[in-house]
């Protein structure tokens, strides 16, 4: 429930209030919620596989943001496209968790209807 | 009780990070929605307008202009038909604005197009042509005895500058844009022979980036040259003693 709140004042936060971060920095951007969405995800992942520990969750969504942003600037400055590194490794990953998710889910409906039957 | 404790930081905690990848979501979602570049065109709409208005006053201060110098060249024969040495000093008055540039002008010359050739022929040394192939140019017609030169309908006169602007994308005169980039046209009123010779002499245009022109001229024997539109400055000149 809390995640939901959070969720939607952020998102109001972001429709709403007037902050304007330089166009400079749009790929960092980019990057940084491609590798928020990856950590979500790999949340979900270790939620529905009963792994899953707050701070594992907190320590890897900031920090593989963090590293994919210094990543694409360190790309910037070497004129290198390095945030294409982080797109790609990162994309994979979302990819890899929905496929352990979908399974899990399966898994977790045919156990449950298992039951049902008996 | 501290577990419980523990438990509501981290859920606050989660609530952060929720409320970060929201407002990253969002942000995103508006920019791209609404990019800051629409912005721009909407400036770039603004000004086009106010060029557009700017234009408008310039053809009516233009007309106003030329209506007044009809009118002083009215008093100018009036005042001069009753004398003699007034009339002398009319024509000379009239021979004078021809010289400066202050009236459309016809005779025979010569017009050069200058057409740059497809960079990708020899895209290692391609170049436009920039203010010093231009200022060359002019400076061959003028040493072939031109006695009125435009660019572009742009008159060359004697307070004309030339200029490369914004990395050459550009080349101004009179203040106004002549694009290296595409076909620039040269008249030049003078000797037809004379004119045509120097600029046919060998050598005489591959000046710089004129060898990637597509250079043409051709004599003609009645050309016309508009005025030079701008006002003189004369803020700083005063007459010797």
């Amino acid at each position: 429930m809390i995640i939901v709140i959070g969720l939607l004042i952020g998102i109001l936060l972001g429709l709403f209030l007037d902050i304007r971060i330089p166009d400079a920095y749009t790929t960092y951007l980019t990057v940084a919620i491609l590798t928020c969405l990856d950590s979500v995800l790999g949340a979900l992942k270790a939620h529905m596989g009963k792994t899953f520990d707050n701070m594992v969750f907190i320590s890897g969504f900031f920090g593989n943001a963090i590293i994919a942003v210094a990543l694409t600037f360190l790309g910037d400055k070497l004129g290198l496209p390095m945030y294409l590194a982080a797109v790609v490794v990162f994309g994979g990953r979302i990819f890899n968790n929905f496929a352990v998710i979908r399974r899990l889910a399966i898994e977790k409906y045919y156990k449950g209807k298992r039951n049902d039957t008996i | 009780m501290e577990r419980n404790n523990n438990s509501r930081s981290i859920q606050w905690v989660l609530a952060l990070v929720f409320v970060v990848l929201g407002f990253l979501l969002a942000y995103q979602y508006k920019q791209i929605q609404n990019p800051v570049k629409k912005l721009t065109v909407q400036e770039t709409e603004d000004l086009l307008h106010e060029i557009e208005i700017l234009k408008e006053e310039k053809t009516a201060m233009i007309e106003l202009n030329d209506r007044l110098n009809e009118d002083l060249k009215n008093y100018e024969t009036f005042a001069a038909s009753t004398d003699e040495a007034n009339l002398l000093l009319k024509e000379e008055l009239d021979k004078s604005r021809m010289l400066l540039g202050l009236v459309d002008v016809h005779g025979p010359g010569l017009t050069i197009s200058l057409k740059p050739t497809d960079p990708l022929l020899d895209p290692q040394n391609f170049n436009f042509m920039t203010d010093a192939e231009l200022v060359y140019i002019i400076n061959e017609l003028k040493f072939a005895g031109a006695e009125a030169i435009s660019i572009n309908d742009k008159r060359i006169s004697i307070q004309t500058g030339i200029k490369s602007s914004s990395n050459n994308s550009f080349i101004l005169i009179n203040d106004e844009k002549v694009s290296p980039r595409e076909e620039i046209t040269i008249k030049a009123i003078g000797d037809k022979a004379k004119l045509g010779g120097a600029v046919a002499f060998h050598g005489a245009m591959s000046y710089g980036a004129l060898e990637f022109y597509d250079i043409r001229f051709q004599p003609v024997d009645d050309l016309t040259i508009g005025r030079y539109d701008k006002a003189f400055s004369s803020s700083f000149i005063g007459e010797g003693e």
